[in-house]
C-alpha cells in the first residue's frame, strides 16, 4: 500500500490520495443495490498482543489481542463486509513494547510485534493515540514507516525508509512547527470492494469509497513535552475535521469514519481540549466515530460515567448527537462493532440510519470465562515474546546482601536504601542539567516499605542476595509510580516524619503487659530517609505529632527554615496519605519516568550492590526508653537472624501468632 | 459580543496605564487587528507557545495590547509555555491585565503561577491568595481547588481546615479538569478527619469518583485499599491488579501538572 510520508494540502496531494479509486474500469452499480458492513474497532491495545503478564510471568486471559482476534473473526462471519480499524495507543504500554523500543531497539527493516499481529489480522486503517508519542518522534517515524519533517530530525532525504504497518495511519490535528504541514497523512480515502445484493437478488462485488480521518488529544504537547516542545503544534479536533472532511467528501468518500483518540466532554469547546469528540460529532459529514483513550466501554446502557451521560449522548444505542459511536475499552478486552446498512441510490452509497447498530463486545463470556485465543497470533510473535520474557528475567546487577522488608518498620534499611539512592541520584542529576535554580539545595529522598505484612508472612519484599533481575526491581518498587521532587523546608521535613511516625502506637513505659508497636497506619505511608546526611529518633512514648527528636542534617540540628529538595513519588507529592503541605503545591519536578525504572537504571549503573554501601544506612532509630512489658510486632516467621544481622534488638516472643498466616510475634527492646 | 469586547478593551487599556512594564508591548497608533474568534485566538496561543511561532506571538501581543482579554490570557499562557525568565515576567503582566478585565481563567492562572513560582517570577503566596479568592468567588473550579490547598496549608493566608474543605467541596462539584483532584483532597479530608468529621464511607465514594475520572493518586489509593483491605473494601487481588494497571496507564498523561 502506498504511503504518503508528508502531506501537503492541495490538489496534487488530494489527487494522489484518491488516485487509486478513479479508474475507468469501475463497475456500474445498480440503483437499489444493498449491502451490510461491520466497522470493527480496537483501541488502546497498548501492545498487549498476548494474554500475558510479563511482570508475573504468567498468562492473564482477561486481556490480549489474541482473544480480540477471535471476536474479529466472529464478526467477519456475521457481516459479509467489514472494515477493521485501530484507534491508537497501540505501540506502548507493556514490557514487550518497552523491550522493542528501549532495550533491543527495533531495526529499521523490522515491524513491531503489535503491527505484525495487526497486519496479519488485515487492518484497513489506524489512528494515532497520545501514547504513540511516548518514545519520541524518531522512533514513531521509524516504526510507522514514516519520515517526519520536524526540528531535531535529519532532513527528509537523509531519513531511511523503514518498515511500518501495512495499513494506512491517519492523523489530522498534529502539525510540524518546521513544515507547518500535518505530521501524518491527515486522512485517507480508499476503495473497498464489498459484497452486495442487487434489487433482483443477485450477489455482486462492488466498490465503496471509505474515508478515514484521525485525531489525537491536543494535550500531547503537555504530556510529552520533553519530546514535542517546539517541534509540533496541535490544531483543534473540530477545526481539523471542518477542514478535511469536505475534502474527503469531494474526493468521493461514500463513508467517512472519524478515528478519534479521546472521549466525550461537553464543556465549552476549545481547540486545546483533551476529549473533543462531543464537538467532533457536530461537524457535518461524519458517519461514525471510533473513540478511545478513556479506557471505557461505549455503548453501555448502565454506564454512570459523566462523559456518557451528556445531553445528546444515547448510551444505550451508541450515538453522540446522532452519530454512531463506539469505544472498545482497552488492552483488547472489547471489540467495537458498528453495523451499517448501505444502499446505492444511483449516484452514491447511502447509510440507512434506522438500521445502524452499535455494540462493544467483550472477550469475557457471560459465565465469566474468556473466549479462546486465536493461536495464530502467538506463533507470529513468538520470538519477540520469548525475548521479552528473557529480558524481564535478565540480571541487571547483583547484590551481596538480601534486600527485605521484614524488619523495615523496626529500622532495617536493606530494601529501602537502594530506592532512596536511585531517586536522589536521579533528581540531583536532573537539577544539575535542567533546574539550575535549585542547584544550591541539598537533595534527599524518602521511600516506604510497600510490602509490610498486611497479607501475612509472605507479603514482604524479599530479594535474595545474588543476581537482580527486572522482576526483582518490581518487588523492590511495587507500584507503578512516577518520580516527583518537592521543595520543602526543614519544618516541612519534621512534619513529614511526624506523619510517617503514625505507623506506631503510643507506648506506655509503665505498662507491664504486651503492647503492640505497629498501628493501623499503613506501611506504605511509613516514609523514611536512609542517608548518612540526615538522622532522627522516633520516640514512641510520645503522642502523634511529637515523636521526632534529635533531627539533624549533617550532624547539626535541622533548621526549620533551611530548604531541601526531596525525591518521592507522584502519590505522596500530590496528596496521597494527606501529609501536611504535600498536595502538589511543593512539586518542582514531575518526572515522566517511573520510580521503578529509575531504580532499574541505577542498579544497572552501580552493577554490584553491597550491604555496606547500599543497604545499611539507617537515618532513624527509636529513642531509647525502658518499657516494663514487652513491645511487640508481627513479621514473617523464622526471620530472626535477618533482624540480628541488621543490628536490631529483636527477639521471638511466639513463633506462631495464631493467625495461620506464617507470622511470628517478635519483641523489640527499646532500651538499647 | 463585539460591543462587550470593545468595552472591555477600553477598560483594559485604561487600567493598563496603571501597570508597569507594559508600555513596550502596547500597540498604540497601530490599526486594530482584525477581530478573531476565541478558537482562533487559542490556536494562535498554541502556535506561539509550543510552536514557538514568533509571528503568532506578535499577533497576540497586538490583540492583547488592544485590550482583547482572551488574547491577553492566551499570550500569558503561551509565554509560560516558553518558560523563559523575561517572558514569564511579561506573562504575569498580561495575566494581570486579563484578570482586571474580569477574565476568571486568567486570574486563576495568575494565582497559580504566583503560588508556584517560575523562572523569573518568585513564589509569592501573599499576592496569589487574593487573586485566587476573587476567581474562586466567581465560581472557577480550578481557583476553588487552589483555594482549598492554600487554606489547608496557610499559603498567603491563615490555616483554615474548615474553609479548605468547603472550597474543595465546591471545586469537586464544578465541571472542571480540577474536579477529580478536588474530590481526592476532599476524600482525604473525610478519611483523616481534617476540617470535617472522619467518615471512611464518604472518603471511599469520593476516591471512587475521582479514580473513575482518571486521577492517579485516587486510583493508587483504591489499589492499596484493595491490596490491604482498607476503606471498608474487601481485599481483592484482581481489583488491586486492575487498579495498578489503570494507574500505570494514566500516569503517562496526568490530568493536571500538579
Amino acid at each position: 500500500m502506498q504511503k504518503i510520508v508528508r502531506f501537503t494540502a492541495g490538489a496534487a496531494a488530494l489527487g494522489l490520495l484518491v488516485a487509486c479509486s478513479h479508474g475507468d474500469d469501475e463497475p456500474q452499480i445498480q440503483a437499489g443495490t444493498k449491502a451490510s458492513m461491520g466497522v470493527l474497532e480496537t483501541t488502546d491495545l497498548h501492545t498487549n498482543v498476548l494474554s500475558y503478564d510479563y511482570f508475573k510471568l504468567a498468562e492473564d486471559k482477561s486481556f490480549g489481542f489474541e482473544r480480540t482476534l477471535t471476536l474479529i473473526n466472529a464478526a467477519r462471519k456475521e457481516f459479509p463486509n467489514t472494515l477493521l480499524i485501530d484507534n491508537g495507543d497501540t505501540i506502548q504500554g507493556s514490557a514487550l513494547a518497552d523491550y522493542q523500543a528501549l532495550i533491543s531497539p527495533l531495526a529499521c527493516d523490522q515491524t513491531l510485534a503489535m503491527y505484525k499481529a495487526m497486519n496479519a489480522a488485515g487492518y484497513d486503517g489506524g489512528g494515532i493515540g497520545n501514547h504513540e508519542f511516548n518514545y519520541g518522534l524518531p522512533y514513531l517515524a521509524q516504526v510507522t514507516g514514516n519520515k517526519f519533517d520536524v526540528a531535531g530530525m535529519p532532513e527528509l532525504s537523509a531519513q531511511k525508509n523503514c518498515a511500518g504497518p501495512k495499513f494506512p495511519q491517519v492523523l489530522a490535528n498534529i502539525y510540524s512547527v518546521k513544515s507547518k504541514a500535518p505530521l501524518f497523512q491527515p486522512y485517507k480515502v480508499f476503495t473497498k470492494t464489498i459484497t452486495a445484493t442487487t434489487p433482483d437478488g443477485k450477489e455482486v462485488k462492488v466498490p465503496v469509497k471509505v474515508g478515514i480521518i484521525g485525531f489525537t488529544p491536543p494535550t500531547i504537547l503537555n504530556w510529552d513535552k520533553r519530546w514535542l516542545d517546539g517541534k509540533l503544534y496541535t490544531v483543534g479536533i473540530k477545526e481539523a475535521a471542518e477542514k478535511f472532511v469536505p475534502e474527503m467528501r469531494a474526493a468521493g468518500a461514500d463513508i467517512v469514519i472519524a478515528i478519534s483518540h479521546g472521549g466525550l466532554d461537553n464543556s465549552t469547546y476549545s481547540p486545546t481540549m483533551e476529549n473533543g469528540n462531543y464537538y467532533l460529532s457536530q461537524v457535518p459529514g461524519i458517519d461514525a466515530m471510533l473513540i478511545g483513550h478513556s479506557h471505557q466501554t461505549f455503548p453501555d446502557a448502565n454506564s454512570t460515567l459523566p462523559q456518557f451521560n451528556l445531553p445528546g449522548v444515547d448510551k444505550a444505542k451508541g450515538t453522540v448527537n446522532g452519530v454512531p459511536t463506539v469505544m472498545a475499552n482497552f488492552w483488547g478486552k472489547h471489540l467495537g462493532v458498528i453495523g451499517f446498512s448501505l444502499s446505492y441510490d444511483g449516484k452514491k452509497w447511502v447509510i440507512d440510519k434506522s438500521k445502524t447498530t452499535v455494540q462493544a463486545r467483550g472477550i469475557q463470556n457471560a459465565d465469566k470465562t474468556f473466549v479462546a485465543a486465536d493461536t495464530s497470533v502467538a506463533s507470529l510473535i513468538d520470538t519477540e515474546h520469548k525475548a521479552t520474557i528473557n529480558y524481564v528475567k535478565t540480571p541487571i546487577g547483583s547484590a551481596d546482601f538480601r534486600m527485605s522488608s521484614y524488619f523495615a518498620d523496626i529500622g532495617d534499611a536493606s530494601a529501602i536504601q537502594i530506592v532512596n539512592q536511585a531517586q536522589a541520584d536521579y533528581v540531583a542529576n536532573y537539577i544539575k542539567t535542567s533546574l539550575p535554580q535549585y542547584a544550591g539545595l541539598p537533595v534527599l529522598s524518602v521511600s516506604a516499605p510497600f510490602k509490610s505484612g498486611f497479607g501475612g508472612g509472605n507479603d514482604f519484599t524479599d530479594v535474595a542476595a545474588g543476581n537482580i533481575a527486572i522482576n526483582n526491581a518490581a518487588d523492590l518498587y511495587l507500584y507503578p509510580n512516577t518520580l516527583y521532587a518537592v521543595k520543602v523546608s526543614g519544618g516541612d521535613i519534621k512534619n513529614w516524619l511526624e506523619t510517617a511516625a503514625k505507623r506506631f502506637n503510643q507506648i506506655d513505659p509503665a505498662k507491664t503487659t504486651e503492647q503492640a508497636l505497629i498501628s493501623n497506619f499503613p506501611g506504605y505511608n511509613f516514609d523514611m530517609f536512609t542517608s548518612k546526611d540526615i538522622s532522627y529518633e522516633i520516640d514512641v512514648t510520645q503522642p502523634q505529632g511529637s515523636r521526632i527528636t534529635n533531627l539533624k542534617y549533617k550532624g547539626a540540628a535541622l533548621s526549620a527554615t533551611q530548604e531541601f529538595v526531596v525525591a518521592t513519588n507522584n502519590y505522596r507529592a500530590s496528596g496521597g496519605g494527606s501529609f501536611p503541605g504535600l498536595d502538589g503545591s511543593k512539586t518542582i519536578f514531575a518526572s515522566p519516568d517511573a520510580n521503578r525504572d529509575v531504580l532499574i537504571q541505577y542498579i544497572k549503573t552501580v552493577k554490584s550492590l553491597t550491604g555496606a554501601a547500599n543497604g545499611s544506612d539507617r537515618s532513624w532509630r527509636f529513642a531509647k526508653v525502658s518499657v516494663q512489658g514487652p513491645v511487640t510486632f508481627k513479621s514473617s516467621a523464622g526471620k530472626l537472624p535477618l533482624a540480628q544481622a541488621a543490628g536490631l534488638n529483636v527477639s521471638v516472643l511466639r513463633d506462631d501468632d495464631g493467625s495461620g498466616k506464617n507470622l511470628s510475634v517478635y519483641a523489640i527492646d527499646l532500651s538499647k | 459580543m463585539r460591543r462587550r469586547l470593545m468595552h472591555k478593551a477600553t477598560l483594559g487599556i485604561s487600567l493598563a496605564v496603571c501597570l508597569t512594564g507594559l508600555v513596550g508591548w502596547m500597540t498604540v497608533g497601530k490599526p486594530a487587528a482584525a477581530p478573531r474568534t476565541p478558537a482562533e485566538i487559542i490556536q494562535m496561543g498554541v502556535e506561539a507557545g509550543a510552536g514557538r511561532d514568533a509571528d503568532k506571538l506578535d499577533a497576540l501581543r497586538a490583540l492583547a495590547g488592544n485590550g482583547n482579554t482572551l488574547a491577553q490570557r492566551t499570550l500569558g499562557q503561551a509565554l509560560l509555555v516558553r518558560n523563559e525568565p523575561h517572558g514569564n515576567r511579561e506573562a504575569i503582566d498580561w495575566l494581570q491585565r486579563a484578570a482586571l478585565g474580569k477574565d476568571v481563567e486568567a486570574a486563576t492562572l495568575l494565582g497559580r503561577t504566583l503560588m508556584q513560582g517560575v523562572p523569573g517570577v518568585a513564589r509569592d503566596d501573599k499576592r496569589a491568595f487574593p487573586v485566587m479568592l476573587s476567581a474562586g468567588r466567581a465560581g472557577h473550579g480550578a481557583a476553588a481547588y487552589y483555594l482549598g490547598v492554600m487554606l489547608k496549608n496557610g499559603y498567603g493566608t491563615q490555616v483554615d481546615a474548615l474553609a479548605a474543605v468547603r472550597w474543595f467541596d465546591f471545586a469537586a462539584k464544578q465541571h472542571s479538569p480540577y474536579a477529580p483532584a478536588a474530590m481526592f483532597m476532599l476524600a482525604n479530608a473525610h478519611r483523616y478527619g481534617e476540617g470535617v468529621k472522619a467518615n471512611e464511607g464518604n472518603a471511599r465514594i469520593l476516591y471512587l469518583m475521582s479514580a473513575r475520572m482518571g486521577y492517579p493518586a485516587a486510583i493508587q489509593t483504591l489499589a492499596m485499599a484493595y491490596q490491604n483491605g482498607e476503606l471498608g473494601l474487601e481485599r481483592s487481588e484482581a481489583a488491586y491488579q486492575r487498579e495498578l494497571a489503570e494507574m500505570n496507564h494514566v500516569l503517562k498523561h496526568p490530568q493536571l501538572a500538579l
